[in-house]
């Protein structure tokens, strides 16, 4: 980290500090270790300070906005297009967006939350709830397309074998064919879910992108989020940010890893042959 | 009796006129389908005697399914499908907006083509239905059902010691055997089989038919089937569709040594179809 071909007037640290620092090591005062205090504050104008619980839990609260707004929405929307509702214009129309809409530039979704959310409702500005509303927009698409697919892979003889014994359409859906296309549902919900974790663009726009000491306490306070917290400290001058920005860089990659080989998993062990 | 009188008593299908077996448990009075343009089933008009098995027969597209469907109201899934008629079992229109289509279903069971279990355990699929209409108050009852539809059709001794293992693990004849059970589980006055044994060897055929013959006594049931052989061994009655015409129905000796029509006649014989 601290490379002593720099100038002294070009460092924060400047040769008698490294000094001092020498003895402290000799001494064994010093140490490197693994830095818990990263994980267990908020940001800070001091590197040595700066950690990425704020934006941590503002991502875990804007995905959480997201999940409630999407699953119910994502599987009603893939459901309702199936069975008994006749096709007509409207349906058609409908399609054709969804389709569409998953290939829109999520910038565009930061312009339509900034207008709509902020400007419009007059919703908080760096919030969660908006994030997460935002963000909701942008992986519908996708999470109703993977619903629709999971559900269409469940052979129409099971809904028909349920409603033969006498069970109404909704008992014929909830006890049969949406479990059955669950595993499926899970697993594009948590890949919606990885984008939206990874998405900084539409955040930008709405605010989220502030610097924020606090560590949020609300859906409605003022938070950040871990990749908009990447892209502050990447711009910051100091050295010490730097490893700051790599640290938070493995945290998000650790959680995408984890999200999408979660959703491996649970292709692989609920994956059915007909 | 003048001519008129006759001419007006003659029904517009002679092969409709009920003959004496049974009380008619179903009875359908000019029944159209229609799929979008197509005209699927033109003026069917037929009675279906009670606790007898009556086969559907025809070559295959000329609509014995779609009546099928009309009967426990399937058709209702289809959004192109539109039913015209009636139909009445005891005396009750099964198309009045004010009936419950669960309480129908329930009482007209369905066996698919294809066997289609539940992807779930033996015991889950033959409790489904009593569950969802709460026919047994408690686990004790439940048992009771499942054991008495397993053995009703004739699966109990090839299951009992595996209740727990899933449905569809079971050979194509268990598990259509297994789709009786659940049918039947319910406690239908009729079952509806469309042509239940097609994706089945013919030993497990054989089984199906016996198991047909031992509930027929206390069950309406309709069979679709493309096998006059096996229209020959369960029914005691026949309908003979062609092209979405009920073309003839009587009793099975008679359409089979003796039919009225020429269509019927050439069908049987292996003319056409
Ligand atoms: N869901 C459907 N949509 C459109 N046409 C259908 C549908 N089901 C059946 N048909 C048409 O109705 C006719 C009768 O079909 P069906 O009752 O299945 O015949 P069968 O069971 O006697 O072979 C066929 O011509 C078939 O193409
Ligand atoms: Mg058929």
């Amino acid at each position: 980290m601290l490379t002593f071909e720099t100038p002294e007037n070009e460092r924060r640290v400047g040769d008698q500090q490294i000094a001092w620092l020498e003895t402290l090591k000799a001494k064994g005062l010093v140490d490197s270790g693994f830095n818990t205090g990263f994980f267990t504050s908020g940001d800070s104008r001091e590197a040595e300070q700066a950690g990425i619980l704020g934006a941590l839990v503002g991502s875990l609260m804007t995905m959480f906005v997201t999940l409630v707004f999407c699953l119910p929405v994502g599987v009603g929307r893939g459901d309702l297009s199936r069975g008994v509702r006749a096709k007509n214009r409207w349906t058609d129309i409908i399609e054709i967006n969804i389709n569409n809409l998953a290939a829109v530039p999520s910038i565009v979704y930061g312009l339509l939350g900034l207008a709509i959310f902020l400007n419009f409702f007059g919703m908080p500005r760096s919030s969660a709830v908006v994030g997460g509303f935002v963000l909701a927009l942008l992986v519908l698409p996708t999470i109703i397309i993977a619903s629709r697919a999971a559900l269409k892979a469940v052979p129409p003889s099971i809904r028909e074998a349920a409603l033969g014994v006498g069970a109404s359409h909704q008992q014929a859906v909830f006890h049969h064919t949406l479990p059955l296309a669950m595993p499926g549902i899970m697993t594009g919900t948590i890949i919606g879910m990885a984008h939206a974790l990874g998405e900084t663009a539409p955040l930008l726009l709405i605010g989220m992108v502030a610097f924020i000491v606090d560590v949020p306490t609300s859906f409605t306070s003022a938070t950040t989020a871990l990749p908009v917290q990447i892209y502050l400290w990447s711009d910051l001058p100091e050295v010490a940010f730097q490893a700051k920005t790599s640290a938070a860089i493995l945290v998000l990659l650790l959680f995408l890893f984890a999200m999408n080989g979660l959703a491996i998993l649970l292709r692989k062990r609920f994956e059915r042959r007909w | 009796m003048d001519a008129t009188a006759v001419a007006k008593s003659a029904p517009a299908n002679i092969g409709a006129r009920p003959q004496p077996l049974g009380e008619p448990k179903i009875i359908a009075r000019d029944v159209n389908v229609h799929y979008g343009e197509k005209h699927a089933l033109k003026n069917v008009t037929l009675d279906v005697p009670e606790k007898a098995v009556m086969a559907f027969i025809g070559p295959s597209g000329c609509g014995k399914s779609t009546f099928l469907r009309c009967i426990n109201r399937m058709n209702d899934t289809v959004a192109s499908a539109k039913v015209s008629g009636l139909i009445q079992i005891d005396d009750q229109n099964i198309y009045d907006p004010s009936l419950d289509v669960v309480q129908l279903r329930a009482r007209v069971g369905m066996v698919f083509q294809k066997p289609n279990p539940f992807p779930k355990s033996i015991y889950e699929n033959v409790a489904y239905g009593p569950r969802i209409h709460g026919l047994a108050r408690n686990k004790a009852e439940l048992d009771e059902i499942v054991e008495s539809s397993l053995k009703k059709a004739s699966l109990w001794n090839e299951v009992k010691d595996r209740l727990n293992d899933t449905g569809t693990g079971l050979s194509g004849g268990q598990q259509q055997r297994l789709c009786i059970a659940r049918a039947i589980a319910v406690s239908p006055e009729i079952i509806l089989m469309d042509e239940p044994c097609s994706a089945l060897d013919p030993i497990a055929t054989a089984r199906v038919e016996e198991l047909i013959e031992e509930i027929r006594r206390n069950y309406t049931i309709v069979i679709v089937t493309h096998s006059m052989q096996q229209a020959a061994r369960v029914s005691q009655r026949v309908a003979f569709f062609h092209l979405g015409i009920l073309v003839e129905t009587g009793e099975t000796e008679k359409i089979f040594t003796s039919p009225n029509d020429k269509r019927t006649q050439d069908y049987i014989t292996g003319r056409f179809g």
